[in-house]
């Protein structure tokens, strides 16, 4: 081979290869936008949470390998199929409860064996989307990003969450799921830079349960209060919106604390709402992802309680409910 | 006739089997209930509540079925379980101390230099044999875990022995008043701190020096508080563990000695988390203890030791098992042969 041949033959391996680069770039670039105009608002007003989990976790093959300039939309990905692995995990921990409820040890530790695997698959999931917003938008520790439009700003909040979630999730099973421990900070830091009116209250909230649990740590009863009271605020940001991610964080913040009446009566309230006021219809997926998280709460406490999950259509009510109330007529009365 | 009879001599030790096998069945005890004051902090689904679960699932093997009441205050869990509101409980072994003064001893300063050290002690204890020094009263520590060699965080490279701490400022825990005495005593300034400021503060420079685990440096971002010219002693000071005390008259035969063994079975996984932690920390912060200070380190932290003896605070008897492994992994050691050993 002569050197112009070689040269010839570099350059076209060197166009192909850029072509190559340009081409996953173009396609990640393309899906990205195609993604926000129309696959986001699709996804957002659908109310099939398990479409999104599907979605979630079928997605991942087509949209991973494209690259950075595909980051923006991992999160929103890794938020639904975390989901997915998270709930399967809480699936067996119904069953683990069950187990133990009738003194079954085998099955028991089995469960509590399955959990664990799904709980690992969970955090690897969610940490996923976390550094994928870390790619895209920086270390979140060292200031706040510029957002280009909502979209962005969502992909942010989603990852940041997604990052929290994974760093409970790997705490969980003693970190084998490799989560840096410093995602927590990082995600607390970042939060701060999304503009929580906008997005349901949830920022505000997550920040308040983490002040909460501090306050409790120390037994500040003062700054305790302090920080129910802007979780009480930001979940009215959202309840105004129609979105009400906020009763899920409230609820799993009281499960946390073992408070089985505050629990009840954030999954009470929650229904009650839904009743009344119907969803955003363009954000319905999230206000579905809530009460989806909300009737994990609840059959986990009705499994606790009577061995089985909250019956069909139930939710909103519990196994000791008073059926007949105090100022019921009594029949001596009346014959 | 003669079949029925035979029948019937067949039939009756038949029967008899049968019913003494239901009455069996209906009179089988089922696991004892106990209610156990979990401490927790990171609360219900947190990484201690999951450790927990493990412990309650186990126990249900040994004939026990736990209910797990979750507290986030320890020394509340302490007074629960005095006050009979729960019969087992986990806590520091700070806490520990108030019920069994001999593993309460287990946290001394720089009693066990390594993780090996840690390891035969804890399998010591949880043999058979030592079973008697186990139980105190009406309570019993019916398991020892492992949570990880607590370091010193200086913002000072230069701390690399207890006397180049003194004239330092550090945080300590309003709950903890022993530790504010020895803080004096080894010349340093306390500065009066509460569990979830006390790393902050290290972070914004109100204290020059914090102890902690190697958990805390990434959880807490003490880079921030290390910067620029700190770093960590390469000593554990003290190894922190958990301890679980029980009523042992709740608890049916063997089951303190299936818990202690529990606990030395997952005495590797409950360590893997925290060393990966230590591993994760960069090299170069990392401060080794300078060979000519060792000496100077070693008594200075025996000294300790026998201060909180004589104070009444550490088990006379614990310290020596201690010095005696000590000296068993490494017999150069000079208190192996001091006339006045521990």
């Amino acid at each position: 081979m002569n050197t112009r041949t070689g040269l010839t033959l570099s350059f076209a391996l060197l166009t192909i290869f850029l072509q190559g680069c340009s081409i996953r770039d173009m396609a990640a670039s393309s899906m990205v936008s195609f993604g926000n105009e129309y696959i986001s608002p699709w996804f957002m007003a659908s109310s099939d949470t398990d479409v999104m989990c599907a979605m979630g976790e079928g997605m991942s093959a087509m949209t991973f390998p494209l690259g950075p300039n595909i980051d923006p939309m991992i999160p929103m990905l890794t938020l639904a199929s975390g989901m997915c692995a998270d709930e399967k995990a809480k699936e067996e921990e119904l069953r683990f409860i069950r187990a133990m409820r009738r003194n079954d040890v085998a099955t028991a530790q089995d469960a509590r064996t399955m959990q664990k695997r799904w709980t690992k698959v969970a955090a690897s999931r969610q940490y996923m989307g976390y550094l994928a917003t870390v790619r895209y938008f920086g270390d979140p520790s060292e200031g706040c990003p510029d957002f280009s439009d909502r979209n962005e700003e969502m992909a942010y909040l989603f990852g940041l969450f997604g990052g929290l979630q994974a760093f409970q999730s790997d705490l969980s099973i003693g970190g084998t799921a490799g989560v840096a421990l410093d995602t927590m900070p990082k995600a607390i830091a970042g939060l701060k830079c999304v503009d929580s009116d906008e997005f349901w209250g949830i920022p505000n909230a997550v920040l308040a349960v983490v002040d909460i649990s501090k306050a409790n740590l120390d037994d500040d009863q003062d700054a305790v209060q302090l920080g129910l009271d802007r979780l009480d605020l930001a979940s009215r940001v959202g309840e105004k919106q129609g979105v009400r991610m906020v009763h899920m964080i409230q609820a799993i913040m009281y499960s946390s604390q073992g408070n089985e009446e505050k629990t009840k009566e954030v999954i009470r309230k929650h229904v009650a709402m839904k009743q009344e006021y119907p969803a955003n219809p363009e954000l319905n997926l999230i206000d579905e992802m809530a009460t989806r998280g909300i009737r994990l709460v609840s059959d986990k406490l009705w499994t606790t309680h009577t061995g089985q999950r909250t019956p069909f259509g139930k939710l909103g009510t519990f196994w000791d409910d008073q059926i007949i109330p105090d100022d019921a007529m009594d029949i001596d009365d009346l014959l | 006739m003669k079949t029925r009879i035979i029948k019937k001599q067949l039939l009756r030790p038949l029967l008899a089997a049968a019913l003494l096998g239901q009455s069996a069945l209906c009179f089988a005890a089922g696991p004892a209930p106990i209610t156990m004051c979990g401490f927790m902090l990171m609360g219900e689904g947190g990484p201690e509540h999951q450790l927990l679960l493990d412990y309650q699932t186990a126990a249900l093997q040994w004939g026990v079925k736990i209910e797990i009441k979750s507290y986030m205050n320890e020394k509340i869990v302490a007074e629960e379980l005095k006050s009979g509101v729960c019969d087992i409980a986990n806590m520091t072994s700070m806490q520990a101390r108030n019920f069994n003064k001999f593993t309460g001893t287990l946290d001394a300063p720089a009693s066990m230099p390594t993780y090996e050290h840690l390891r035969t002690v804890l399998q010591t204890l949880a043999k058979p044999s030592a079973a008697k020094y186990m139980r105190d009263g009406e309570f019993e520590v019916v398991g020892v875990q492992p949570a990880g060699a607590v370091y010193i965080f200086s913002n000072d490279k230069n701390v690399r022995s207890l006397s180049d701490l003194a004239g330092k400022r550090m945080g300590v825990m309003d709950s903890m008043p022993e530790m504010r005495q020895l803080v004096v005593d080894m010349g340093m300034t306390p500065v009066s701190s509460s569990l979830t400021n006390l790393f902050q503060k290290f972070n914004n420079k109100a204290i020059d020096i914090t102890g902690g685990p190697a958990v805390v440096y990434e959880m807490m971002e003490l880079h921030k508080g290390l910067e620029p010219d700190g770093g960590i002693l390469n000593e554990p000071i003290l190894q922190g563990n958990m301890q679980f005390v029980a009523r042992w008259n709740k608890l049916p035969e063997g089951y303190a000695q299936s818990s202690r063994e529990h606990f030395i079975k997952n005495f590797d996984q409950s360590l893997e988390f925290i060393r990966t932690a230590e591993d994760n920390i960069p090299k170069n912060l990392w401060i080794p203890l300078q060979e000519d200070k060792r000496a100077e380190y070693n008594a200075q932290t025996r000294q300790l030791r026998l201060a909180f003896r004589d104070s009444n605070i550490y088990d006379a008897k614990m310290l020596t098992l201690l010095r005696k492994i000590r000296c068993k992994i490494d017999g150069t050691r000079a208190e192996c042969t001091a006339p006045d050993a521990e």
